[in-house]
């Protein structure tokens, strides 16, 4: 069985993940881990997802993946330790101390060595099994056909990035930021300097701009989207499929990773898999992207196409509108949570854990005081509703909108 | 019988009784050895040890040494007593680990060999060579325990990330040898596999944006950024070389081992006035001259967080 693995920024994002179908999600510690700007777990509430995760047979990673300066390591024991002690299944660690001293430690869980090491080779990837490491996380860099030969020449598992954001440069090998924000990339300090805007210019030092003014250079990707490549990971032997986005909501979370469930059941059950079964699963994607997403490497090397130079790439996607708190009640009322502007005589669709994506029209709205709202505008707000159509509690309500490029 | 000399040397660094390695040593009156790297066609400098790219896997430098233009300077090297090492800093893709092998026993009378990516480590022990292994993955190596656990894994030297300032540096040499630091010239501060000049010069038209090399700017910002595109990708360097004068006696009273000079996109007339003031202060001197570049990575601290900087 192959594992789909899930980012999380906190525990309801991590509780989300699982519910939609995550085998595992991956998570950041308040200490030792990049993306500084996600909102971090702490240890109890680290606890409290392995509990979790655990009662429903999924598993939860830890990234520890900071290159440490000197002065970052104080600690590092202490924390190790309690992650172990929290029953946390495998560390993702780009250090190499930090994966040697775990072992060191004594701790339990499995050491994955980070997609900061970029490793794009069999030969890179044994070196980390004669280690002892459990797993590899493969550069963004490889093909699908240099995937399929890295996995049948490796002596551990391997993990593969199939969704999400794209760093341009190899990961680890960028410290861009570093030059021109004195902000550290690799302590999870990145300021995306890759996509701003830049002239170019000949090298011998003249003034002659050979960019286009309106469209200067950037190194802006889109994002990768790996679901025609699923089938083929799966035979390669791929022991996970990684979707990158710690920093994205819970409805995104939702939505990319009960489509690659589909997608994944189909696959492992025989199921055929046809191209109006791929376009479904992509117009699902659609719904969750606000980004141009493309193969990334998996198809060759990418070209213009996968490039972005555009003043806003942006899309339009506050489509989530509702999230379901209850299951229906003996009058027929279900409780929603409102997240972003709905009007209740707008078509909507659901979709939940079990529940594949349906229209469904609101009968009836009545708000905590017992008022039939026109329009619902204040987020977190929760009221009664009621709908001709399918209900669960975590379920997801979302308008019908057409995506706009702005 | 050099690089034999070199990695016993190299090997033979004290370990304390906690097994974390002390540079006791290291603060001998050894001097450290001086690298440059050489650009095919640039005169052969007059000292120091020398480091040359060799294709195919030499990502990032302009131009590479064929195996054969290794080997004419390599006996030219062994007659005049100087170290010889092949720069293979490229990412290995699957396809080329063959061709890896390969060129490794073509090099296996290299006193060392640079690497990123560890398949060079493997395809080295395979073909059984013996020489250093430097592990110069340009970024990665910020800490003593980092630099530690590379050795127990195989390297004999490992250079140190270009960013760190001078602070952390002789942190790091107070705790553990085997150390190299780049001391002057452009480093690479993101390598991609992408061909990004060439995908923006198809997006707007240009027949002269592609492979080679070039300048970026940031629309706000003053600096320019050489970027060289290759057939295996594209490597943004540093807007300006750095340079350590100033920094280097406390390098060498640290106890760093070897400290490199990289001359990609210097004047063969700049990297041998550099050469020259370098030595001098090695061999006790004074270097008798400013050289162009910045030391600015040395004095600045990077910081983790946009708060930190506010």
């Amino acid at each position: 069985m192959i594992e789909l693995l899930a980012p999380a920024g906190n525990l309801e994002k991590a509780k989300t993940a699982i519910d939609y179908g995550a085998d595992a999600v991956y998570i950041g510690g308040q200490a030792f881990s990049l993306r500084s700007r996600a909102s971090n777990f702490t240890l109890e509430d680290i606890r409290e997802l392995v509990r979790y995760a655990h009662s429903r047979n999924a598993k939860v990673h830890v990234t520890v993946n900071m290159i440490p300066h000197e002065k970052d390591l104080a600690g590092l024991d202490e924390w190790l330790r309690n992650l172990d002690d929290a029953g946390v299944d495998a560390i993702i660690a780009a250090s190499p101390w930090i994966l040697l001293r775990a072992k060191e430690l004594g701790c339990r869980f499995e050491r994955h060595v980070s997609t900061q090491h970029s490793s794009v080779n069999s030969s890179t990837v044994n070196f980390w099994a004669r280690q002892g490491m459990d797993r590899v996380v493969l550069g963004r860099e490889c093909t699908m056909e240099e995937i399929r030969q890295i996995c049948q020449r490796a002596q551990t598992e391997t993990e593969a990035f199939i969704h999400g954001g794209m760093c341009v440069s190899y990961s680890g090998r960028c410290v861009l930021s570093n030059h021109l924000t004195n902000r550290d990339a690799n302590r999870g300090g990145c300021a995306q300097s890759c996509r701003w805007k830049y002239h170019v210019f000949p090298f011998d030092g003249s003034d002659v701009q050979l960019s286009d003014p309106n469209k200067p250079f950037s190194m802006s990707s889109k994002d990768l989207r790996g679901i025609r490549q699923i089938p083929a990971m799966i035979e390669a032997g791929v022991a996970s499929l990684k979707i990158e986005g710690r920093m994205k909501s819970a409805y995104y979370l939702a939505t990319v990773v009960s489509t690659y469930r589909r997608l994944i059941d189909a696959v492992e059950s025989g199921q055929e898999l046809t191209e109006s079964f791929f376009h479904q699963l992509e117009k699902e994607l659609d719904k969750a992207e606000n980004r141009p997403t493309g193969p990334g490497f998996l198809e060759g090397l990418p070209g213009a196409e996968m490039q972005l130079y555009r003043e806003h790439a942006e899309l339009v996607t506050q489509e989530f509108t509702a999230l379901v708190l209850s299951e229906r009640d003996e009058n027929g009322w279900i409780q929603i949570q409102i997240r972003n502007r709905l009007d209740p005589a707008q078509e909507l669709e659901i979709f939940g854990p079990d529940i594949l994506p349906q229209i469904i029209r609101l009968e009836e709205v009545m708000d905590e005081d017992g008022q039939k709202p026109l329009i619902l505008n204040r987020p977190m707000q929760v009221v009664n509703a009621r709908w001709d159509g399918p209900v669960q509690t975590g379920a997801m309500i979302r308008k019908t909108m057409k995506k706009q490029a702005v | 019988m050099v690089r034999e000399e070199n990695r016993l040397m190299e090997k033979s660094r004290s370990m304390d009784s906690q097994g974390v390695p002390s540079n006791a040593f290291g603060k001998s009156e050894r001097k450290p050895e001086l690298i440059v790297t050489l650009n095919p066609g640039d005169p052969i400098p007059v000292h120091g040890s020398l480091a040359v790219p060799v294709e195919p896997f030499a990502a990032g430098f302009p131009q590479a040494f064929t195996v054969e233009d290794w080997r004419k300077l390599r006996l030219r090297t062994i007659e005049e007593g100087r170290k010889l090492y092949a720069l293979l800093p490229g990412f290995v893709m699957e396809e080329d680990l063959d061709a890896l092998e390969q060129l490794l026993l073509s090099l296996h009378d290299a006193d060392g060999l640079y690497y990123g990516d560890e398949a060079v480590l493997m395809a080295a022990r395979k073909t059984g060579y013996d020489g250093l292994m430097i592990f110069q993955p340009d970024t990665l190596i910020c800490s003593s325990t980092d630099v530690q656990a590379v050795k127990s894994m195989g390297a004999d030297v490992v250079s140190l990330a270009h960013e760190l300032s001078l602070e952390e540096v002789l942190a790091i040499a107070g705790r553990t040898d085997g150390l190299e630091v780049q001391i002057h010239g452009y480093y690479p501060v993101l390598s991609s596999r992408r061909k990004l000049l060439t995908a923006y010069g198809r997006t707007i038209g240009s027949s002269v944006i592609g492979e080679g090399q070039f300048s970026l700017q940031e629309t706000t910002r003053p600096n320019r950024i050489p970027v060289l595109e290759q057939e295996s990708g594209t490597v943004l360097f540093s807007p300006e070389p750095v340079q350590s004068l100033g920094q280097l006696p406390a390098l060498l009273d640290a106890g760093i081992d070897r400290l490199r000079i990289d001359t990609r996109f210097l004047e063969p007339s700049d990297r041998n006035a550099a050469l020259t003031a370098y030595q001098a202060v090695i061999d006790g001197g004074v270097a008798g001259m400013q050289l162009p570049g910045s030391d600015r990575t040395w004095r600045q601290q990077s910081v983790k967080t946009k708060e930190e900087t506010q």
